[in-house]
């Protein structure tokens, strides 16, 4: 047995046949399955706050809506397209990487962190504003709202939106630490090629995560409608 | 990875025009959440196009295209099982409102020379009076 | 890893450091550790149990006061369910046999798998924590808004725990789930797998999709406590409902994630002592994910009179009842193998009858409580108390400790003393009936479950039942002193002591660390009892793998 299989191989680049695998394809093969099971259950994770939230919201519509009124929908559409983006530039680093392209991995890699990170500060702006608004009903703190009979539902829909994208932020935090690391070991010279699948398993948790904000980014940003 | 093909699926332009398209679906619906009110249909039209970016982020860049059936089912199987939780949530809280048509019968209040139910009468309620 | 492990060398001695097994990848060596640490969950959650009995004994509370009885039974149920039942099987008898089952030399992912159980330990001390600062008294099912609001009690180490070994529980499902798609031998198609390996599957697409929804649903009443999220509160608009269908939607699959893997261990020892292939083979494999698919969409019957809608509850209700059909499938095929076989009462094979027996008693009873008539008068008794034990207690536990001495010949290289191991598998099935068939009597004259105290005519009968706990105690404890005993003291064992098929029983007792010297090409049928009743498995066509071009299962 190799000293990759050591809990040491944790800090080194992922190298080559794993003892437990008959060929590199097996492993591969195993590693994708591996990684979509996992996002099976994140898609539960989710799900159970959005199961939450379409509860909350068919028993308190007018108040959600209200509320979702309050969040700064172009700031939010940019955030979105950021994210999109990000997409885009792992998706480009997932290319590079298989087509042993070093360079091209390495910037897109950065593409993404750059993206990723611009997403964060910008809810850290959102976020800060809720907070100046009193609109953030958690530790205690006062929550403003001007109409009694929608409050608590607006209150709920605050809590839920706080809590999703504070889950979905720290998934994002995760992924950037994922792709800083994956950034150093494509700048050594390492995951290309046959080795880049690494790349593209973690574009596949990358992906999802922005599929997570495709929906919520309606739920929350979008209910009912701003016109008139 | 599935195929030894000579070329990376999706190609470098495919992903810009899968990036193009998303872009298009996310200014439409920004131009539907701020200029059309359709009431119910809002929710409707945005949760369509939702699917439909996630569809084709699933599909191109998350390879699902290319994939196995197995990797097809398992990618699936978080949505199959979130719907039947969604599903049936829903209906409970959206049925509660219902009241069946039927007669329920009325219990007579017990009579007022009634002896009152004491301890030891296992059929009622066995918390004795006393005790911690 | 530390030093280079000789492949001749059995794994329990091939290295003997405590670093080699603290550090361990090997699947077998992670199996022994979950089976070490759930052991000591057991006699825990065990503990609890002697004194809730203990009190049970008198009608008054003498014994506990109110609030430590409550902390007595939530810790009960916490242990058992979350940190012995869950993980039993398939982190203790899976681990160790899925790769040896199905020609593997490991699991898919081994750092996953040695990180999987540090998990489980990591979880189990929150609790404990939880539990040696002053107890929890939420229940095991952490209700809203008393768990979130209102209980005065460590809510948030205990919460926590529970949310980290979730995590556990999800992780080695994962797992199951690739190696059992990806790693087969060449030649292992899925009809030729064991239905072990069936069960497992079904219960690994559980705990992969289920536990997720009970481990955010956690996070939201630890948040409400920490943080003030009022997600679940009345007051601002929250449903405790909500809670409960969340919690729900992975509590009832999750007592199917508790007894799938013991209805995978059962057709093996009954196939093995009946010297027959299992009758309905395809249809006990497909009762498996039957009963993992119908599962999820019965939750709604542990809410009957929570507040649910009477819609919702007629559409579970009648979807409860579908869920008997698998179940009853498993039962009748069990029952049919053993049909003009050719039965001997070898120890595994008394936990295997006493586990069709009590689980059919357990799995009835339940459809009693699955119309909504009968469970508004049932719903939080010791009828529900006496049903879940029989089918937990009396199937689960029963099937856990026959798949143990099915396979602990495999596992330690030794033979345990047989009268001993008979001797306590009627033991244990006397002392469980003695202690809880009483409920189902207590449970129908209308005696609620969590109080301390009762009405006196109930006393009888739940004498009655602590009496059975007593003997039941008893009875656990013989195995963990033989089976201990065994280690020094027991007959080396063969590498086939119960002539059994399966690929498990081809290599040596206990097996070298690589599993397999050469990867086996499989040939013949599963349980191919009929040809060769007595023996092991046709020897499978040993060819080193990397020469031939066969490729490997890889669906």
């Amino acid at each position: 047995m190799s000293e990759h299989e050591s809990l040491h191989g944790v800090t080194h680049p992922p190298g080559p046949l794993a003892h437990q695998f008959e060929d590199i394809e097996q492993q591969h093969e195993a590693g994708e399955l591996g990684m979509w099971l996992f996002l099976a259950t994140e898609v539960l994770f989710f799900g159970g706050l959005f199961c939450a939230y379409t509860l909350y919201r068919s028993q308190a519509e007018e108040a959600f809506e209200l509320a979702s009124h309050h969040l700064n929908l172009p700031l939010g559409t940019f955030n979105t397209a950021i994210l999109l983006s990000s997409s885009l530039t792992m998706a480009l680093a997932v290319n590079a990487a298989l087509r042993s392209q070093q360079k091209k991995l390495v910037q897109m890699l950065i593409g993404t962190i750059v993206f990723g990170t611009a997403f964060l500060v910008v809810k850290y702006f959102e976020w800060s504003a809720d907070y100046e608004e009193h609109l953030v009903p958690l530790m205690g703190w006062h929550f403003e709202w001007e109409d009694p009979t929608t409050a608590p539902g607006a209150r709920m829909f605050f809590n839920l939106y706080f809590f999703m994208t504070g889950l979905h932020a720290l998934h994002m935090v995760i992924g950037l630490f994922f792709l800083l690391l994956y950034t150093w070991w494509a700048h050594k010279g390492h995951l290309l090629g046959i080795n880049g699948q690494p790349v593209h398993l973690l574009g596949l948790y990358w992906h999802f995560v922005d599929i997570v904000w495709v929906f919520l980014y309606p739920f929350l940003y979008l209910v009912g409608t701003r016109a008139g | 990875m599935s195929g030894h093909g000579h070329e990376i699926k999706p190609t470098v332009t495919m992903c810009c025009w899968i990036w193009a398209a998303l872009m298009a679906l996310l200014v439409l619906t920004y131009v539907v959440g701020m200029y059309v009110d359709a009431g119910a249909g809002n929710f409707a039209i945005a949760f369509a196009i939702a699917m439909t970016k996630a569809t084709i982020i699933i599909l191109f860049f998350m390879h699902i295209y290319y994939s196995s059936p197995l990797v097809r089912m398992w990618a699936g199987s978080g949505f199959f099982f979130l719907l039947i939780l969604i599903g049936l949530t829903l209906c409970d809280v959206r049925t509660r409102d219902l009241h069946y048509e039927t007669d329920v019968p009325e219990y007579p209040a017990p009579a007022e020379d009634a002896p009152a139910r004491h301890e030891g009468d296992p059929s009622g309620n066995p918390m004795p009076a006393h005790g911690k | 890893m530390t030093a280079h492990a000789d492949s001749k060398l059995s794994y329990l001695t091939s290295t003997r450091t405590i670093s080699s097994w603290l550090l361990t990848l090997d699947h077998k060596r992670i199996g022994i550790l979950y089976l070490l640490t759930i052991t000591v969950f057991f006699a825990i959650g065990g503990i609890a149990a002697s004194m809730i009995r203990l009190e049970l004994a008198t009608p008054v509370g003498d014994f506990l006061q109110s609030e430590t009885y409550n902390k007595t039974f939530t810790l009960h149920g916490v242990m058992m369910i979350f940190f012995f039942l869950i993980p039993s099987i398939p982190a203790v008898l899976g681990n160790f046999l899925v790769p040896l089952m199905i020609g593997a030399r490991d699991l898919a992912f081994p750092r996953l798998n040695l990180f999987s159980w540090y998990l489980l330990i990591v979880g189990a001390s929150f609790t404990v924590w939880a539990v040696l600062w002053g107890g929890v008294d939420t229940g095991w099912t952490f209700y809203v808004p008393y768990s979130s609001v209102y209980s005065n009690t460590l809510v948030m180490p205990a919460a926590m725990g529970i949310f980290i070994t979730g995590f556990s529980s999800i992780l080695t499902g994962l797992n199951f789930i690739v190696t059992i798609h990806r790693m087969r031998a060449p030649g292992l198609t899925w009809f030729r797998l064991p239905l072990f390996i069936w069960a497992i599957y079904a219960t690994s697409l559980l705990q992969v999709l289920a536990t997720p929804v009970v481990a955010v649903t956690i996070l939201l009443v630890f948040m409400e406590r920490f943080m003030g999220f009022a997600i679940f509160d009345p007051k601002n608009g929250g449903d405790p409902v909500l809670f409960q269908h969340l919690f729900w939607f992975y509590s009832h699959p999750a007592v199917y994630i508790m007894i799938l893997p013991g209805m995978g261990v059962i057709p093996e020892i009954i196939a093995c002592f009946s010297r027959k292939r299992p009758f309905g083979y395809e249809f006990i494999g497909f009762s498996s994910f039957a009963i993992a698919i119908y599962g999820t969409v019965v939750w709604g019957h542990h809410m009957f009179v929570a507040g649910q809608s009477a819609y919702a509850a007629t559409v579970f209700s009648l979807l409860s009842y579908l869920v008997a059909l698998p179940s009853a499938v498993k039962v009748f095929n069990w029952t049919a193998t053993m049909h003009k076989g050719q039965i001997s009462f070898e120890t595994p094979m008394l936990y295997a009858l006493g586990f069709i027996g009590l689980f059919t008693i357990g799995g009835l009873t339940g459809l009693f409580l699955g119309s909504p008539g009968l469970d508004v008068h049932m719903h939080d008794t010791y009828f529900v108390v006496a049903h879940f034990h029989y089918v937990m207690v009396g199937g689960m536990v029963m099937a856990y400790l026959g798949g143990i001495h099915f396979w602990w010949p495999k596992i330690t290289g030794r033979m345990y003393p047989d009268g001993w191991a008979r001797l306590s598998a009627i033991l244990i099935f006397v002392g469980f009936n003695f202690t809880f068939f009483p409920q189902f009597i207590l449970g129908y004259l209308g005696m609620p479950r969590r109080y301390h105290v009762y009405e006196e005519p109930f006393q009888v009968l739940n004498v009655m039942s602590s009496a059975g706990a007593s003997v039941l105690a008893l009875g656990y404890a013989f195995p963990l002193t033989y089976l201990l005993w065994s280690l020094k003291y027991g007959a080396v064992a063969p590498a086939n002591p119960w002539g059994a098929k399966g690929l498990e029983w081809t290599v040596p007792s206990p097996p070298t660390t690589m599993n397999f010297d050469t990867i086996p090409i499989v040939t013949e049928e599963a349980y191919n009892y009929e040809e060769s009743p007595f023996e092991g498995p046709l020897a499978p066509e040993k060819v080193p793998s990397h020469t031939v071009a066969l490729p490997h299962a890889s669906h």
